[in-house]
């Protein structure tokens, strides 16, 4: 098998986990009150066939797949403060001619059949911090693997890494300068763990405009941009096969991209919703081309009104 | 109280309520036409007709709410502010509660807790929910002077987009609702 440099970088699917959940559940600068929870479930369907290099060009190594389901739990501690727990499942695939070598002593995964996992484990608070019309909710998260899994490869799950993440959400309604609208921001910045000496970290910003087309249906544009802060540009700086740190290349590559996309949600019930988007990369440098489908359904209920109710039944 | 108790109250509390012109009980009422009548005895013993509060009223929201509904409590204060607000300018708000298990004591304390000044009923057998195809708490109704409804829907947005509010000063202003349906949502009208 061949092994040149413009083959080795893989895909980093992050990204497309940050977009598929950020779906799910919808207006992120603003919380569920007390006592309110949401359960949510997508998928999503990314594919991708060209890699991008540090300069721009296109390296097209072959056609990549991931399935992603992700389920999300919310809860509204207080009115004011929100926690949130998220894990997805992978299931990818790498048709090709040029896939990774397999990692010493672990089987590889580039191999033109499916492979699945679950990843990342992703608990996330958030603290409303303002009480008018616009909303300023500032945010803290983890995310630790569930388990080991394979990081390399064209077809890998996720960067199977620690990491924190302190951001902020805004949001507001932009009546009366647009009537039925409000427009959302997200600033993330993740400090993974360090991997040979390099820490990547890395800013995301999500803006999101919104509008009522009725009351039950939500249309809405998403762009994503990612600028990682340190790391290794591809292919230029990645070390040779027989380097040990050749197999932490893809969770050390300095990944630029930024990402487009739209979609709408429908509210079915007072508590059922479903949303459909899609994204695609309109600019990307050391990434993948990546154009991705979500799903998602919603269900919001109240524990407490639940509980009550059934005690109150059986009195 | 037994099973049988609970029917024959809601038996009762169905006949209070007043036959509308040219509604169908159960159907959700289209925006523009007239909202179904119900007559009831608030939790302070005082009789409340919609028909008799139109007419004396530039306009009336009847809200459907619950007193352990997450986001009932949440846009709580934002309706008294409304009342508060728009009841000298001639808006009556009327509170409703149709869930089963609540007790009318509940439905006072909480009515008390959150400075609800205006008027609430517990709607027994959820008869007025019915009548009015109501499904969540908080959901209101919103009619003008003639006792057509004029909005129906959630009282804010998830985005905190004050639809409620905007359609009450479209009715007061004689002006169109720009949004005049939206869907409500919270908590299920509770009718086990």
């Amino acid at each position: 098998m061949r092994v040149s440099r413009a083959s080795v970088f893989g895909a980093l699917i992050l990204a497309v986990l940050v977009l598929a959940v950020a779906r799910t559940v919808s207006a992120q600068a603003w919380l569920p009150p007390k006592g309110e929870a949401a359960f949510s479930l997508g998928w999503s369907h990314t594919w991708a066939d060209h890699h991008i290099d540090y300069t721009g060009a296109d390296v097209a190594p072959g056609d990549m797949d991931w399935h992603n389901a992700v389920s999300d739990l919310s809860y509204g501690i207080t009115d004011r403060f929100a926690a949130r727990v998220n894990i997805p499942f992978v299931t990818s695939k790498y048709v090709g001619n040029r896939p990774h070598p397999a990692r010493p002593g672990h089987p590889p995964i580039d191999t033109g059949s499916w492979n699945s996992a679950f990843t990342d484990f992703r608990a996330e608070l958030r603290f409303k911090a303002t009480t008018g019309s616009l909303a300023v909710t500032p945010l803290v998260a983890i995310v630790v693997p569930s388990h080991w899994y394979e990081s390399m490869g064209h077809s890998s799950f996720g960067n199977n890494s620690v990491e924190g993440q302190f951001g902020v959400n805004v949001g507001r309604v932009l009546d009366p300068l647009l009537p039925n609208a409000y427009l959302q921001a997200r600033y993330v910045y993740a400090v993974p763990e360090a991997w040979a000496g390099i820490r990547p970290t890395r800013s995301n910003v999500i803006v999101d405009l919104g509008y009522f087309v009725t009351g039950s249906l939500t249309v809405s544009v998403l762009g994503a941009y990612t600028k990682t802060h340190a790391g290794w540009r591809a292919t230029v700086d990645f070390p040779p096969p027989t380097n040990p740190d050749f197999y932490n290349h893809d969770r050390l590559t300095r990944h630029d991209y930024f990402r487009f996309g739209g979609g709408a949600s429908y509210a079915l019930t007072g508590s059922i919703d479903i949303g459909l988007n899609y994204y695609a990369t309109l600019w990307a440098r050391s990434d993948i081309n990546m154009s991705g489908i979500a799903l998602s359904f919603t269900y919001g209920f109240s524990p407490a009104q639940v509980i009550k109710r059934n005690r109150d039944a059986n009195r | 109280m037994t099973s049988r108790g609970r029917s024959l109250l809601a038996l009762a509390a169905g006949l209070l309520v007043a036959g509308p012109v040219g509604a169908v009980a159960g159907r959700p009422v289209d925006i523009g036409q007239l909202l179904p009548g119900f007559e009831a005895t608030s939790l302070s013993g005082e009789t409340f007709s919609l028909e008799s509060a139109t007419r004396e009223h530039k306009a009336v929201v009847v809200l459907f709410t619950s007193t352990v509904c997450p986001y009932a409590n949440y846009f709580a204060a934002h309706v008294r502010e409304l009342s508060e607000t728009y009841g000298p300018r001639g808006v009556l708000f009327v509170g409703v509660n149709s869930n089963n298990w609540e007790s009318r004591e509940e439905i006072a304390d909480h009515a008390r807790e959150r400075g609800f000044a205006f008027p609430i009923i517990k709607d027994e057998g959820h008869v007025i929910a019915d009548r009015l195809g109501a499904d969540r708490t908080p959901e209101a109704f919103l009619v003008d002077g003639t006792g057509r409804l004029r909005y129906r829907g959630w009282v804010k947005s998830k985005q905190e987009s004050p639809d409620l509010q905007h359609a009450i000063d479209a009715v007061l202003e004689g002006r169109p609702v720009r949004r005049p349906s939206t869907k409500a949502f919270g908590c299920a009208v509770d009718r086990y």
